[in-house]
């Protein structure tokens, strides 16, 4: 279900929209049953998402598939194109599906594009009731500059998902050669729970031994991660690695505020 | 621990903090309770080119965070 679909258009503005109680209630079987407040799969040369509202998209029923996607603003432009997605308000999403890598529940997911400039959005109450499920406020991926800031992300569940990565705040995966993202000025809150692995992450990002792919920058963002680790394994973390290496995060960061309850630098892979 | 990441990931994050932050409505839109106005560990080095917080107020190196609004500085 696509509730708002961008038109493809060189220069695209979507804003001050009112998206709200759209539902599918009895989904099923194993294909993937995606719902969506607003997407884009053209390409645009510039894309702008603002000032919208958008709430209460739940998926129910029984669909398994792992690649289901439940998402308040989704962008999967061309190459070129220029993302602006800004003061947005975005909560009360939920699904019974979807998981890492290719599905999930998330406040704004944005692939593709040249730029991805994320601010100033209102990201909470976002849940994935599947049993492997992942949830997020921002998940970005493929691109050659990403700048996420000043965005509160609270209220993020996946409440039986046994996945070590099921809640996060900001995850980014992109490894792009020559990218670059950076993560400044974002609160995020989480008390997630879930099933005997579950995990969670203030922030995720993907570690590169080459430097200069997805290079990440990380300052003076305030990451609360008071979520309860599964009770066999998984970890709660402030901000998550996906390698050992450092080669590709920034020698600038700095500035953060790290909080969690349990678990911090308790894997080698976890900061 | 908070110093062994430091110590892992340096010369990066050594002036970041692990300290308690209050929310108000932390089960839904958050923003920061009064009890962490004024706290010094929140006040953040200027980027270049973020200029304003989320309310659209101008940042400053000397800012602490606002009471009842939602962005640390």
């Amino acid at each position: 279900m696509n509730c708002l679909i961008a038109a493809d258009a060189a220069l695209m503005y979507c804003e001050s929209n009112l998206i709200y109680n759209n539902s599918i209630p009895n989904s099923s079987g194993t294909s993937a049953a995606n719902l969506y407040g607003y997407i884009n799969t053209g390409s645009p040369g510039n894309e702008n998402v603002y000032n919208n509202t958008i709430y209460n998209l739940t998926v129910g029923g029984s669909n398994t598939s792992t690649s289901s996607l439940t998402v308040g603003i989704r962008s999967n432009a061309a190459t070129g194109t220029v993302k602006n997605i800004y003061n947005n308000l975005i909560h009360g999403l939920s699904s019974v599906n979807g998981s890492f890598t290719t599905g999930g529940t998330y406040g704004i997911y944005s692939s593709a594009g040249a730029s991805h400039n994320i601010y100033n959005n209102k990201i909470y109450d976002i849940t994935n009731n599947f049993a492997n499920g992942t949830a997020g406020g921002c998940w970005v991926s493929t691109g050659s500059s990403f700048m996420i800031y000043n965005n509160f992300i609270s209220d993020i569940k996946a409440p039986n998902s046994s996945h070590v990565n099921g809640v996060v705040g900001i995850h980014s995966s992109t490894t792009t050669a020559n990218s670059n993202i950076g993560i400044y000025y974002n609160t995020i809150y989480l008390t997630a729970s879930g099933g005997s692995t579950f995990g969670s992450s203030g922030v995720s990002s993907t570690g590169n031994a080459t430097s200069t792919t997805a290079n990440l920058d990380l300052r003076n963002n305030i990451i609360i991660n008071l979520s309860t680790p599964g009770s066999t394994s998984g970890v709660t973390t402030a901000f998550r690695r996906s390698t050992t290496s450092l080669a590709n995060f920034s020698e600038p960061s700095n500035k953060n505020i790290f909080l969690c309850r349990r678990t911090f630098c308790k894997q080698t892979h976890i900061l | 621990m908070l110093s062994d990441y430091q110590t892992r990931v340096s010369p990066r994050e050594s002036n970041s903090r692990s300290v308690t932050v209050d929310f108000v409505n932390a089960a839904a839109e958050i923003a920061f309770d009064r009890r962490s106005v004024g706290d010094i560990n929140l006040v953040a080095y200027p980027i270049s080119g973020i200029t304003e917080d989320i309310d659209g107020d101008i940042r400053n190196a000397d800012s602490l965070i606002k009471e009842r609004t939602s962005q640390h500085q």
